[in-house]
């Protein structure tokens, strides 16, 4: 022993360069606790929240906090503010409205002009304590009106749509109200939709000009351009971040149950439990958010290292891993529809191949729906069911009777190649016809259009596959360049922006179709207030919509859910809200 | 020289010029970036296309987009320009800082996966050029054949499934049963008994011997509970030292001379005390005092070799260095394992990755971070090794066997110089120039991203930001990400053309 504390010693004097370091290296000497050991969480001082962390899988990064820009309106966003900013409404899990009743009340007061009244909970408040009343109210409407604006008339707001805040009024706000009431110019069926509340902080935007909020509060009330010209630059920019940047926690206060808590550029980013959070408490303190492609999830989650995925756009082989994951382990897979659901669009103007209705009819009846949902749907939803109508989906309570009421069963409830052939030589039209069918060059697609070329072509049309890389530009830009074309639209809960796809004016309706029933019913649709009768009306134009074979609708996406079994509280959710959309139910049972 | 230099510059402008402009035609035809908003049927999808078209100035005509985004690019490759500017992802950020974060999580991954591939590709290709024809060359050759032919995709979720997801659910107890040790020491006995070589009795000693170490230490390590909680202690880093001491005496120097030992010697004496003296000091030290130590600990070996070398002071000096390295290496891993039951714990026993660079949330200290770092570049290191390592090996191989059959060599057996000292006095320098060059160009390539390791383990470096750039069609990251390797390769090239001039004196440029 005593030779080799003699040889220390000797090395100390060779290296007292190095000992001398560990007087600046070590930060304070005397407490030697083992690195990392003070992680385990301090007990959440609400009752029902759950010391504890659940790993949920994304497959966008987050890039902004203000996601009311153009740039920032994304799922992306949507995944973490699902947790950190409050709203009046939430879509519900098959895309319905759901009121938020702990953050605030809203109700109809008038039908004729259509006026809502929003109250804010007396206890609702921003993360820094500043409550949330109508200053956030009034600036969301002054940024997303669409009426702030310059000399030159352009908006000094960058809003991602002004579609429904454009008709309201300036609403009226003393500082520090909590109540607030819209009056809408029309009536306008989407008003549930509109105002939110609790997206971006006043105070923040106020303060960081060199405003009081009171100020603020005063300038859009009064116009006062030149005033708000630096606040609406700062709305539409400083929330923007690049990866990783995440802007110190009083910049980015939480109106919801959770608050930002950390970000790493391409890693992850967390929420916590928000303290200042007034309503049901979360149940889990932590909630991370990993970054991950949704072909490497399946591993994650076999590996631990994410308790919950839901893979966009599975294929079938990521179903059956799952399957077979389910099987061999704790792990539930759970799977469901959503809003997103394919068609096929006739191109049936003057002239065009599809004018006379019979070959409309003849290609609908050839179109072998089924086997497209048994072949490309059903091995990622075991329940997937073909697609009937367009404005309903199966998720929908009222599709069942909508479906009975508007859908042609025995014309197009299954495949028939006879009756088509029947129609074609009706119509008096040449056979083969030639049908040039445009569509994105992915293999889902293309395995579909091989599909329908196998059976119509049997039919008397001659389908020939057309993949153009600008296609979706062509859809608008150049609708002469195809006759058919099959893509997906993205569906909300929302109700109005249907309109434009089936008007004879609408944007996304260069298929040259005209019905004027159905445009009258739209307008009414559009401008009517109450979303049940509404409904009804949709109905009735997926009657007429089928009685001209506007289009053929195919199938929704399927939606998988898979989680490690410990998890409780994950629901299957159809709308573009995400998994996360009710984080703060999710617990972990045991360990 | 400089009028090579220059000249090749100017070139290289030339190329960058023609390549980019090439790159963004294509990119900007390749797809619409628009395509998700126009199937977006939600409200307000006017606004939200005017408002990219104009972010990504889709109004203007490709070409002279392609102008205004050199003039941006421009300020970035020259410095002192101005603000750099590599326009925006579709999603509203600056490229600029999308690429510092790609770039330096990529050199993150191939720094240690080049250094790792280059010493055990160089070890591999000189071992068998020097045992060729032997069993152990043929295994090596058919092992290299197919790391290099096979599919990295597949490869990765192989290694996904068994060495992350299996490993851990081993991890979670660890017993070794029987056969398996029996197949490990069988596997092992092969290797080295074809490492060794010799006669009959010497292959089947050496087998034996492989044997019972490999199968009886798994058992007795899995005995002993070591792998619920691994770690090495101050014993085995003084073993590994001293034997590192005379391990590389006898490959760099041997023992004809005894101060060379002698120096190594002294070198792993004192990196033992000084392990056991600083155990304070390296319980938790930032970055900056490992480095200054690590610095502090080459001076010291410089310094013994030097006091004790005498004649043989420079292979003294630099056996003593690299003894240095390897006990440094010892250290630092025992030091890591000192966090391993903390790490465990935090990951539930999911001690291996499959993605991503590190665990959200855990803070270990620097031994945990580092260990948590090991873990999650484990799997791609693998992934990216195994091919370079097959590469360089067969290249090694080759170059080796042609240097050893020269004339020179010949003369220097002649003249009685043992083996050792042909091979690396004599042969070893001249057979490595080849390599030289050809990791000139693997480092090119792999800073481009190894896009395919980097998908599959979600690294989010240049290939992972490219890839995704090209499915979101998503023009300016794709640009940067061209830009990138472009200027990569054309400076590699022009740095293996000099580093070639430079080692082979019959090469002049000019």
């Amino acid at each position: 022993m005593t030779t080799k504390r003699r040889g220390a010693a000797l090395f100390a004097v060779l290296t007292a360069g190095a000992l001398a370091l560990t007087a600046c290296g070590s930060d304070d000497g005397g407490t030697e606790e083992e690195p990392g050991a003070n992680r385990t969480e301090e007990p959440a001082d609400d009752e029902g929240t759950q010391p504890g962390t659940i790993t949920v899988a994304v497959d966008s990064e987050y890039t902004a906090y203000n996601d009311l820009t153009a740039a920032g309106n994304g799922t992306w966003n949507e995944y973490v503010h699902n947790g950190t900013k409050g709203s009046f409404w939430s879509y519900g899990e098959d895309g319905s409205v759901v009121r938020n009743e702990e953050f605030g009340t809203y109700e109809k007061t008038s039908d004729d002009p259509l006026t809502v009244e929003y109250t804010y909970a007396d206890d609702a408040v921003w993360s820094d304590g500043e409550p949330i009343d109508c200053d956030d109210f009034l600036l969301e409407w002054a940024a997303m009106s669409g009426k702030m604006v310059d000399g030159e008339g352009a908006n000094i707001f960058d809003p991602s749509s002004t579609n429904g805040y454009a008709l309201v009024e300036k609403p009226e706000c003393a500082h520090g109200d909590k109540t607030i009431t819209v009056v809408y110019t029309e009536p306008y069926i989407d008003w549930e939709l509109i105002f939110e509340g609790g997206e971006v902080p006043a105070h923040i935007v106020a303060q960081e000009n060199g405003l009081t909020s009171e100020e603020l509060v005063t300038a859009i009330a009064e116009d006062d351009i030149a005033t708000l010209q630096p606040a609406a630059e700062f709305w539409n920019t400083f929330w923007q971040f690049n990866p990783g940047e995440l802007p110190p926690p009083e910049m980015i206060p939480s109106s919801g149950p959770y608050i930002h808590d950390s970000w790493v550029a391409g890693q992850s980013l967390t929420v916590k439990a928000n303290p200042e959070w007034w309503g049901t408490p979360p149940k889990t303190e932590t909630i991370v958010l990993r970054l991950l492609d949704s072909d490497q999830q399946v591993a994650a989650l076999q590996n631990g290292e994410v308790d919950l995925i839901n893979p966009s756009n599975p294929t079938p082989d990521v179903a059956a891993q799952l399957d077979q994951l389910a099987e061999g382990g704790p792990y539930t897979v759970e799977s469901g529809g959503n809003l997103t659901w394919s068609h096929i669009d006739l191109q049936q103007g003057e002239g065009r191949v599809f004018e006379p209705l019979e070959v409309r009819q003849a290609f609908a009846k050839c179109v072998p729906r089924q086997l497209i949902v048994d072949n490309l749907v059903k091995p990622a939803n075991p329940d997937a069911v073909v697609q009937d109508l367009r404005e309903f989906f199966p998720v929908d309570e009222d599709y069942e009777d909508a479906r009975a009421q508007a859908f042609p069963e025995d014309m197009y409830g299954e495949l028939d190649i006879e009756g088509a052939q029947q129609l074609l030589q009706q119509a008096g039209v040449e056979t083969p016809v030639k049908v040039t069918l445009m569509h994105a060059d992915d293999p889902v697609r293309n395995e579909l259009a091989a599909l329908v070329k196998s059976e119509c072509d049997k039919a008397g049309f001659e389908v020939t596959d057309f993949t153009p890389p600008d296609w979706g530009e062509r859809l608008t830009g150049q609708p002469g360049s195809y006759d058919a074309t099959m893509f997906g639209w993205a569906g909300s809960g929302n109700i109005a922006s249907g309109q434009s796809l089936y008007v004879s004016t609408g944007d996304q309706n260069p298929y040259g179709y005209a019905n004027e029933e159905v445009d009258k019913l739209w307008d009414e649709v559009v401008t009517s207030a109450d979303r049940e009768a509404a409904r009804v009306k949709l109905a009735e134009i997926e009657a007429l919509l089928w009685e001209d074979v506007f289009n053929i609708p195919l199938y929704t996406n399927a939606n998988i859910y898979a989680y490690s079994s410990e998890i409780e509280g994950v629901v299957v959710n159809a709308a573009q809200t995400g998994a996360t959309f009710n984080m703060d139910e999710w617990s972990r049972t045991s360990g | 020289m400089l009028a090579f230099i220059v000249r090749r510059v100017i070139a290289a402008f030339g190329i960058l010029l023609a390549g980019t402009f090439i790159a963004y035609v294509l990119v900007a035809l390749s797809g619409d970036p628009l395509q998700r908003l126009r199937e977006d049927n939600s409200p307000g999808r006017e606004e939200r296309i005017a408002s990219m078209t104009e972010r990504l100035d889709l109004d203007t005509p490709v070409p002279l987009r392609y102008v205004k985004w050199l003039g941006g690019a421009s300020q970035c490759v020259l410095p002192f320009l101005g603000k750099c500017d590599l326009g925006q992802s579709v999603r509203g950020q600056d490229v600029s800082s999308l690429l510092g974060n790609a770039m330096t999580s990529t050199l993150q991954l191939i720094t240690v996966a080049t250094i790792t591939a280059a010493i055990i590709g160089v070890m591999v290709g000189i071992i068998t050029a020097l045992r060729q024809y032997s069993r152990l060359d043929y295994t090596a050759t058919l092992a290299s054949f197919l790391f290099v032919s096979l599919p990295l995709f597949w490869f990765a979720v192989l290694l996904k499934q068994y060495i992350a997801i299996d490993l851990n659910d081993w991890l979670a107890d660890p017993a070794v049963s029987l056969p398996t040790a029996a197949i490990v020491g069988v596997v092992s006995g092969l290797v080295w008994a074809s490492i060794i070589g010799g006669d009959r009795r010497r292959v089947w000693t050496s087998f034996a011997g492989a044997f019972v170490v490999s199968a009886g230490g798994l058992l007795v390590l899995a005995e002993t509970g070591w792998f619920r909680s691994p770690g090495l202690g101050p014993i085995v880093v003084a073993v590994v030292g001293l034997a590192a001491a005379v391990g590389l005496t006898a490959l760099l120097a041997g023992f004809r001379y005894r101060n060379v030992l002698y120096a190594a010697l002294a070198t792993a004496v004192a990196g033992i005390v000084a392990n056991l003296a600083l155990d304070s000091v390296l319980f938790n030290p930032s970055w900056g005092v490992l480095f200054l130590l690590l610095l502090l600990a080459v001076g010291i070996a410089v310094g013994i070799g030097y006091a004790i070398g005498g004649m043989q002071r420079r292979q003294a000096i630099t056996t003593s260095v690299w003894v240095t390295i390897v006990m440094g290496t010892t250290i630092v891993a025992d030091r890591m394992l000192t966090a391993w039951d903390n790490y465990f714990e935090f990951v539930d026993g999911r001690v291996i990755a499959t993605f991503g660079s590190e665990t959200p949330n855990y803070d270990g200290g620097t031994w945990g971070n580092l260990l948590d770092t090991v873990t999650h570049l484990a799997l791609p290191t693998v992934a990216l090794i195994l091919v370079s390592v097959a590469t360089y090996s067969r290249y090694t191989r080759a170059s080796m066997l042609e240097v050893m059959n020269q004339d020179y060599v010949r003369t220097a057996r002649s003249k009685g110089l043992t083996d050792r000292t042909v091979v690396v006095r004599h042969a070893l320098r001249n057979g490595l120039i080849p390599i030289t060059t050809l990791m000139a160009f693997d480092l090119a390539g792999l800073i481009g991203g190894a896009v395919i390791t980097e998908t599959v383990f979600g690294w989010q470096g240049m290939g992972f930001m490219f890839v995704d750039a090209l499915r979101n069609v998503d023009p300016n990251p794709a640009m940067a990400f061209f830009l990138v390797t472009g200027i990569v390769a054309v400076l590699f090239n022009m740095l293996a053309d000099i580093a070639y001039a430079y080692l082979d004196p019959r090469i002049r440029l000019g």
